[in-house]
């Protein structure tokens, strides 16, 4: 699952330290979800969505190509 | 913010516990060099894991930053459940080879060993690599 946090952390001048402390995570999990490679928690995810102002499918892109692996698997 | 203290209370009583176990072990039969080796090595790697946790836990605390969060936690539990299937694996290949050792001891803390560390390496891998899902 893709995501724009790398671009709305640079758009709001935020380190992904202080984004980490701001939503109550270590920095790794947010080194980790920008590059894509961890799915957040719902809660998690909407915390994200919140510190950028957004909601969770501004900053979260589901693809239809990963319901249809979850789908087909 | 969490308070650890009786986290760290329990597992200094477990180690306590088991490392007394361990000498009682020791001193009361007679054991080989290799498994004397072993159970040392098993009571060695407990304090150390033990330590580096408080180590990281408290310069966590201080960075302000939790000590564990999501991930974290569910790599622990994707590291338990690979390390259980590999154990498996480990304690087969013991028993199949188990005319190679000359005591059971010897055969029991190879195998604690072992698992132990494959829950290690397991553990490291996903917290370096965050690849939890398999695509």
């Amino acid at each position: 699952m893709k995501n724009r946090m790398k671009e709305l952390r640079a758009r709001d001048n935020i380190t992904q330290a202080q984004l980490a402390n701001i939503v109550g995570v270590r920095r790794e999990t947010i080194v980790f979800l920008e590059k894509g490679k961890y799915n957040p928690s719902l809660s998690l995810a909407y915390a994200v969505a919140q510190v950028f102002k957004m909601t969770i499918e501004e900053v979260f892109i589901f693809e239809s190509s990963d319901i249809k692996k979850k789908i087909t698997h | 913010m969490k308070n650890y203290n009786k986290e760290i209370a329990f597992g200094i009583a477990l180690l306590v516990i088991f490392a007394g176990l361990l000498f009682w072990f020791i001193s009361t039969a007679t054991q080989s060099g290799l498994s004397i080796i072993i159970a040392l090595l098993i009571i060695l790697m407990g304090v150390v894991t033990f330590v580096l946790q408080i180590v990281n836990k408290q310069r966590d605390l201080e960075a302000g930053s939790p000590a564990e969060d999501e991930f974290s936690k569910l790599a622990k539990v994707y590291a338990g459940s690979r390390a259980f299937i590999y154990s498996m694996y480990l304690w087969l290949l013991i028993f199949v080879f188990n005319s190679a050792f000359t005591k059971p001891q010897t055969m029991l803390g190879i195998g604690i060993l072992g698992s132990a560390l494959i829950y290690g390496l397991w553990l490291f891998y996903f917290k370096t690599t965050g690849e939890l899902y398999e695509e």
